[in-house]
């Protein structure tokens, strides 16, 4: 059989981001992979050193379009430390409901391309369908379907009042519905299992040796999440699960997205059950004092990590992000090891790309 | 004259060319429907043909250019060829004992032609999809051919007419031959490469298959010959296991055949829209280790019972 | 700020380790918010650090490596510009292993030995930053393309070239 260099991306149906790979098959077996970052580098830390706090924080949303919010909330968090803020409890519901609300945005979204890449347009539609149900709630709350823009240094800029909550709390159960409706397909349909079961495995060690985070982590039995592991507020009071699985191959993702949705759904409810009263955000200086800080939140995708360096001005002195994906993507040539060809596309779907946010 | 009349209007060119436009526009509003869409409207198949027709012909540098436009056209040719044979409500261009292999024969030849349209294409996803079109046709034609020659079989001729008056004498092969039936469906799926058997053509893994570089004119050819290759696929099912029957003599032939076709056209449209894509080595291995035994069973039952 | 502080119990369990294996070398501790302790030591300390970290505390995972400019430095003249290096890493707290490097040309060995997932991040300081690993599998840029033949982006002294020339 002869060797074949087939190219995948930067522009590919399957990849909705610049990446490129060049995969040497042989008939349908792919026998080696090289894989090429930096189509979407547009230098944002770099950027960061020219621009004020606040104008940042607009820079930042766009580092990634599908987890905009988490961004901006670790580096608000980061500059709040450094000025030793303190955030008024509303502040730190209404930021995380909007980060459980983006977590299920980002897997309906994700469950949907996955889906696609497999030909089963179906759940596609569905999972696409239901999204539109989170992404309604959000525009509600901020304005934006996507962006939302809704954090200050000291706070957010959005509140809610009791209709409103009532609003989306109906919102919400026609939503858990639905995502409870997609779980049982995952966990039933045969042919979606036929895809996806034993592709691209990785083992508990191949995660912990690459240091790999978020539901690729979990469904490689590695118990992580820092919501829970980091006591952040207002995760500290609520009840929720951390799903894991130890199956390692892409339906374990699978299942551990979905399930995550669902349980982020619960937080959701619980989240605005327990929206203490108060103000949403307090005065933030200008000039943030001198030295470093590191944070770290739960993303979608796993953990994301802001360094904030300030030397007195208004001007940042350094930001260094590093999200997620970066770690999902060094375990890829493991993972297209001598895979099949229509195989190629499950894998890829399974580590849940964001390239925008690896490439900064 | 009349044969002119046949061969252009009914059931010829002009007649397949309107139920191709409309069993494709039925089959994407039906998956549509399951998927919570509105669907495309009743035009959308034939402005999507004009459409083609107006397009840039993109030449590919290394390909031979009369292979490259021959092929579609070869493909439909072997399709409008076989539907001479096969009869509409009782009608046909013509009908003679052993139209039933030459329709098969024919209608082969665009599962070939496809094969040598990624063959001759320099571009590595053309390529790969020929490769695994081939793979593909190799594990469906076996139980689809041994399927449809059952029906045959039992009536004791391969003429097509022939089987269809048969089943008015008994009933439908459909009831007396289920297996070869559904057999006869899932090879018609992987036939004519739809969902969740367009491996060839996913766009996912290979862009376009061996159709990557095709556009324009020879494009809309393609695209005819296998929306024209669906209605015929589905014509002959419904004659050899759908055909005349006794309680429905009092019914006017053209509408109850129209009827059968479209319900055989919902069920390969709720077939694409229910499972996800298979792999070619998973096809490979449904067709030779499930479908060609069973399709083997199905005659020798056959051949037992009716010989 | 409405979170648990935290008793910074693995920092504490570092520091001691490393004054018990290597009593004679001299290293400073801080904390840094949030609840982050940074143990700054010399660059020939950290892989024994690391190890001291994987072998005896149980603390595997390498968030990212951040290289960073020192703030006091650009007025030596023979070392240029200091980098430092941070070593982020976290088992429930977080613990950051800080190395300065001179400017003028900057390498340290590559952690990939110890922990493969590191590869990329150090990557990204090479061509940002100019920073050799010594030992890394694959050295070469990440994010730039191919044909960026310019000084790595990150240093101060591009940054201060680029802006006399009037770019952002």
């Amino acid at each position: 059989m002869s060797k074949l260099v087939v190219p995948i991306g930067p522009q590919h149906p399957l990849l909705k981001e610049p990446l490129s790979f060049r995969l040497t098959v042989e008939g349908e077996r792919v026998t080696e992979s090289a894989m090429r970052l930096g189509y979407v580098h547009r230098g944002i830390e770099r950027l960061c050193q020219t621009r004020t706090y606040v104008q940042n924080i607009h820079l930042l949303e766009r580092v990634c379009g599908i987890c905009s919010h988490v961004h901006t909330t670790t580096y608000c968090r980061a500059v709040e430390a450094l000025a030793g803020l303190e955030l008024p409890p509303r502040a730190l519901h209404l930021r995380a409901l909007l980060c459980e609300l983006e977590r299920i945005h980002s897997h309906m979204l994700w469950l949907g391309v996955l889906a696609r890449n497999v030909g089963f347009d179906t759940i596609f539609m569905y999972a696409w369908r239901d999204r539109e149900i989170v992404l309604d709630i959000m525009e509600d709350l901020s304005g934006g379907r996507v962006s939302h823009a809704v954090n200050v240094i000291g706070g957010v800029r959005i509140d809610l009042d009791d209709a409103h909550r009532d609003t989306i709390l109906q919102q919400l159960d026609l939503l858990e519905d639905q995502v409870e409706w997609l779980l049982g397909v995952v966990e039933h349909e045969r042919t979606l299992q036929a895809r996806t079961r034993g592709i691209g495995v990785l083992t508990l060690a191949d995660v912990r040796r690459y240091c790999v985070v978020g539901p690729v982590a979990r469904a490689s039995g590695l118990d992580i999440d820092l919501r829970r592991d980091d006591r952040q507020a207002p995760y500290d009071q609520m009840h929720y699960e951390v799903p894991v699985h130890d199956a390692g191959d892409v339906w374990a993702r699978t299942l551990v997205r979905v399930k995550e949705a669902v349980e982020s759904v619960h937080l959701c409810r619980q989240i605005l059950d327990t929206l203490p009263a108060g103000a949403v955000s307090v005065r933030a200086p200008r000039r943030i004092p001198a030295g470093e800080a590191v944070t770290r939140s739960e993303a979608p995708r796993g953990e994301v990590i802001y360094y904030v360096r300030s030397d007195g001005s208004d001007h940042p002195a350094r930001v260094k992000i590093r999200t997620p994906t970066l770690t999902s993507l060094i375990t890829l040539p493991d993972q297209l090891r001598d895979v099949a060809m229509a195989d190629v596309s499950v894998v890829l779907s399974g580590v849940d790309l964001c390239i925008a946010c690896a490439d900064r | 004259m009349m044969a002119l009349y046949r061969l252009l209007v009914f059931p010829g060119f002009g007649f397949l060319f309107v139920c191709a436009m409309l069993f494709d526009w039925i089959d994407r509003r039906v998956i549509a429907r399951t998927q919570e869409r509105v669907g495309p409207p009743w035009y959308q198949p034939l402005a999507d043909f004009i459409k083609l027709l107006a397009k840039e012909d993109v030449r590919t540098e290394g390909v031979h250019e009369v292979a490259a436009a021959g092929l579609p056209i070869v493909s439909l040719a072997s399709v409008l060829t076989a539907a001479l044979y096969v009869p509409v409500g009782g009608v046909a261009a013509a009908s003679y004992e052993g139209d039933l292999i030459v329709v098969l024969f024919l209608l082969s030849v665009p599962a070939l032609a496809y094969f040598l349209a990624g063959w001759i294409s320099p571009g590595v996803y053309s390529v790969i999809g020929g490769h695994r079109s081939l793979l593909q046709y190799f594990s469906y034609e076996v139980p689809f051919m041994m399927a449809l020659a059952s029906p045959a079989v039992l009536a004791g001729s391969w003429r097509i007419m022939s089987i269809v008056a048969y089943q008015g004498q008994a009933t439908w092969l459909a009831l007396i031959q289920p297996l070869g039936f559904l057999l006869a469906i899932v090879g018609l799926i992987g036939k004519l490469k739809r969902d969740p058997l367009d491996i060839p053509k996913a766009k996912s893994e290979v862009v376009g298959g061996p159709l990557t570089e095709y556009s324009g004119r020879k494009m809309a050819i393609w695209h005819l010959a296998m929306d024209m290759q669906t209605v015929v696929g589905i014509f002959l099912l419904v004659n050899l296991f759908l055909g005349e029957s006794r309680f429905l003599e009092a019914l006017p032939a053209f509408p109850v055949f129209g009827a059968k076709a479209l319900a055989i056209l919902l069920l390969l449209s709720m077939a694409s829209a229910l499972y996800a894509r298979l792999r070619i080595d998973q096809l490979a291995n449904l067709g030779w280790r499930v479908l060609a035994p069973l399709a083997l069973l199905q005659v020798m039952a056959t051949l037992w019972v009716g010989g | 700020m409405g979170e648990v502080g935290h008793q910074a119990a693995l920092g504490k369990a570092l520091v001691q380790g490393l004054r018990v294996k290597f009593p004679d070398v001299s290293f400073r501790e801080q904390t840094m918010p949030v609840d982050e302790t940074v143990v700054i030591m010399p660059a020939s300390l950290l892989i024994p650090a690391v190890k001291v970290l994987m072998d005896d505390l149980g603390i595997w995972h390498l968030s990212t490596i951040t290289a960073d400019v020192a703030a006091d430095s650009g007025g030596k003249a023979e070392t240029g510009e200091l980098i430092r290096l941070l070593y982020h890493f976290w088992c429930g707290e977080g613990v950051t292993l800080c190395v300065e490097l001179p400017g003028l040309s900057p390498e340290v060995t590559t952690l990939t030995g110890l922990i493969p997932g590191a590869a990329y991040y150090e990557r990204e300081i090479y061509e940002m930053f100019g920073v050799t690993f010594d030992g890394h599998p694959d050295l070469r840029p990440l994010f730039l393309p191919d044909d960026w033949n310019e000084e790595p982006p990150m240093r101060d002294s591009t940054a201060k070239a680029a802006a006399a020339r009037g770019d952002p």
